[in-house]
């Protein structure tokens, strides 16, 4: 049994703290996920709390079979899922709400600093005007650890489909960047 | 410079899944290339940034601890240590509950439905004949394009990827195409999508832009495709797959002209169009007009400017009223259409409230005088508030002006006027009506928002750069004509102050 699956156990038994180690685990990846989909801090601190009270609320129906992290990411892709759905309209969000400075690398360097969070705006922005499925498949392709039958199986699609996908965003991605540099 | 490199290449370069003497020559080759090196660039900076893991700063965990109940599993341990089992052996319960099913349905089958093999084997073949061989009949000599188109489309739609629940609809750019005796070859950048119709709504499934290579033959005269070049079937990048073209339209491929933004969304209007037409029957009338943002990039936001509403509702000396046409009492306001005596050209709406008398201007033209129909007077409501809503015929043509009235400490005023007939209606669906306005023979289109006590305006035309725009009032479209890109027509749907883009229309007669 790994730490994980130790961990799993240990917090159906009612151990809480055990629970606390496996959130403390999985938060900041899953918040770094919601939040590249969002765009939005607000909306993936609330889709971070409800991902993970479901996972607390469905644990034991956590099959094994399945790695840990692909089980929690298809949690958190549900929901989004449906957050998704209802704000048909707020799709595309305002850049604003992101908080930029936690993802460029800060340097010391005002030039490299503004270069970086100048590159770091574009790709947002590219991300902004993908549509659900490419970005998904997008930003879980930069998930450690994540392979691309883990992605298909997180957003319910054939490997084949999410291979396309992947590929289909990373060329609008690519032309996009290069019109908005053109530009 | 000759260049066979694309996307996937650099991202294996990137990954470090390339073998060695790939990885030198393509590192090589991206010194000289000026396109494989900005592609590399863009592809490692999205690399570099999206890896980047953001720390959650709070304390998530006490966030949690209030809103679950921490003894679930304490004190239900056993219910739920049932349930752990049950969910774990769940896929061999599965397994073993499905063969169960077949074998139920297999014994009753059988003396539900005594068969004949013959008529079965009869049914089966036939079915395995037409599934196989997918023909069109033509007698004449020559290549027919839009039987070949036909078959084409149909094969490719059929054979590319089998759809999950949907169907397959594809639309194409054709790379090059290759006549020889009776034989064609197309190759062909295809956008494939399965699209699939739940409750009324049309939803996207898989979708695929891949290059293919399709040969048709010409037998006796009917048209068979004989061979099918399908890249989804090998590895992506593989050797197998760059084999399947031959070099000139494999550098076609590369220059990426045709799966460039442009294209796909055309193709992929193309395709939403053959599934909305497929579909149409199954589909609710109000999903046709509300297509999915997503399909579409294009969202146009929307300048509003406030509207000068300062003109005031002029008192009138009861003389003055020279004949009354139509009234109507609207909530004990009584509202009317008179002659004004100092007015020969309109006739004017008037509002009598304790025996004072308002003239609120133009209405009608006096020349529909003995027409009062033409004009309507109406009690509406516009987010919240009452209005009185007169519209008349104002000028030739059918020239419509709509009024809108508030009264505000018993008087009335002016709120409004708009050409032509003004539509409230909550189109966006945000709680709040907007008014449409569509006026003239190369139409005019004005969008009002009521917002903090204003209204505000925007010019619908000017915005979508258009040379008329149609309100469409039965599905909530805007149609938007160009004159001069190829008598193309756009729609769009409002919401909440943007254009989006949802469909295109080539020409005019479509």
């Amino acid at each position: 049994m790994n730490q994980e699956e130790l961990l799993i156990a240990k917090s159906l038994e009612g151990d809480m703290k055990s629970f606390e180690t496996l959130v403390n685990l999985y938060k900041d990846k899953i918040y770094s996920f919601l939040l590249k989909m969002t765009l939005s801090k607000e909306d993936s601190d609330d889709l971070l709390q409800e991902t993970f009270i479901c996972v607390y609320k469905n644990l034991y129906k956590y099959n094994d079979k399945w790695k840990f992290s692909t089980w929690i990411y298809k949690i958190a892709t549900n929901l989004l899922k449906n957050y998704w759905k209802k704000n048909k309209r707020l799709r595309t969000r305002e850049l604003s709400q992101f908080p930029l400075d936690d993802l460029y690398n800060d340097s010391n360097n005002p030039e490299i600093k503004y270069e970086n969070k100048e590159n770091c705006l574009q790709i947002l922005k590219i991300l902004n005007e993908l549509n659900y499925d490419y970005r998904i498949a997008f930003v879980l392709k930069y998930v450690k650890d994540l392979s691309i039958a883990d992605i298909a199986n997180i957003t319910g699609t054939s490997p084949e489909n999410a291979k396309m996908r992947l590929y289909r965003a990373r060329k609008k991605y690519v032309t996009s960047l290069k019109s908005i540099r053109r530009s | 410079m000759k260049c066979n490199y694309n996307i996937e290449d650099l991202v294996k370069l990137i990954e470090d899944t390339m073998d060695e003497k790939s990885k030198i020559e393509l590192e090589h080759h991206i010194e000289k290339c000026s396109k494989c090196n900005k592609n590399y660039t863009a592809l490692k900076l999205a690399d570099n940034l999206m890896q980047k893991e953001i720390k959650y700063s709070k304390d998530l965990y006490s966030n949690l601890i209030v809103r679950i109940d921490e003894n679930r599993y304490k004190s239900h341990s056993l219910k739920y240590r049932i349930g752990f089992i049950f969910y774990k052996n769940a896929p061999k319960l599965k397994i073993i509950l499905t063969a169960a099913v077949i074998i139920v349905f297999f014994i009753t089958a059988k003396s539900l439905f005594p068969f004949s093999k013959s008529s079965i084997d009869k049914y089966n073949s036939s079915e395995i004949e037409s599934q196989n061989s997918t023909t069109v009949d033509r007698e004449e000599d020559s290549f027919n394009e839009y039987d070949i188109d036909k078959l084409t489309e149909e094969y490719i739609a059929s054979n590319l990827f089998p759809p999950k629940s949907g169907k397959v609809f594809c639309a194409y750019k054709t790379i090059k195409k290759i006549e020889k005796d009776s034989l064609i070859t197309q190759y062909l950048m295809v956008l494939a999508q399965e699209y699939y119709c739940t409750d009324g709504l049309l939803e996207e499934g898989t979708g695929a832009v891949v290059p293919v290579s399709i040969t048709i033959k010409k037998i006796d005269g009917i048209y068979k495709v004989v061979d099918f070049k399908n890249p989804l079937k090998y590895d992506d990048h593989s050797d197998e797959q760059k084999n399947l073209f031959p070099p000139d339209v494999l550098e076609e491929i590369n220059t990426g002209n045709y799966s460039s933004n442009e294209v796909v969304d055309e193709l992929e209007v193309q395709t939403l169009n053959k599934a909305r037409e497929f579909y149409m029957d199954q589909l609710s009338h109000s999903n046709i007009s509300t297509p999915s943002p997503t399909i579409f990039h294009e969202s146009i936001p929307l300048e509003f400017k406030n509207v000068d509403v300062t003109q005031s509702i002029e008192v009138i000396d009861k003389s003055v009223i020279e004949k009354i046409y139509t009234e109507k009492n609207i909530a004990g306001v009584i509202v009317f259409i008179f002659k004004n005596s100092r007015d020969d050209e309109f006739l004017h709406g008037g509002i009598k409230i304790n025996d004072t008398y308002y003239d609120l201007g133009e209405v009608s033209a006096i020349q529909l005088e003995e027409y009062p129909n033409t004009i309507s007077i109406e009690e509406i409501n516009y987010c919240n508030l009452k209005l009185l809503r007169i519209y008349g015929i104002v000028g030739g043509s059918y020239f419509g002006k709509t009024s809108y009235y508030l009264f505000h400490d018993g008087k009335p005023n002016n709120f409004l006027t708009v050409n032509g007939r003004g539509i409230e209606r909550d189109i966006d669906k945000d709680g709040k009506e907007e008014i449409i306005s569509c006026s003239g023979s190369a139409p005019y289109t004005y969008l009002y928002e009521y917002e903090d006590g204003y209204i505000k305006v925007s010019n619908i035309n000017l915005e979508l750069n258009a040379d008329g725009v149609l309100f469409e009032n039965d599905s909530n479209i805007f149609t938007a004509y160009y004159r001069n890109e190829n008598e193309k027509r756009k729609l769009f749907e409002y919401n909440r102050k943007e254009m989006f883009l949802v469909g295109v229309k080539k020409d005019l007669a479509d």
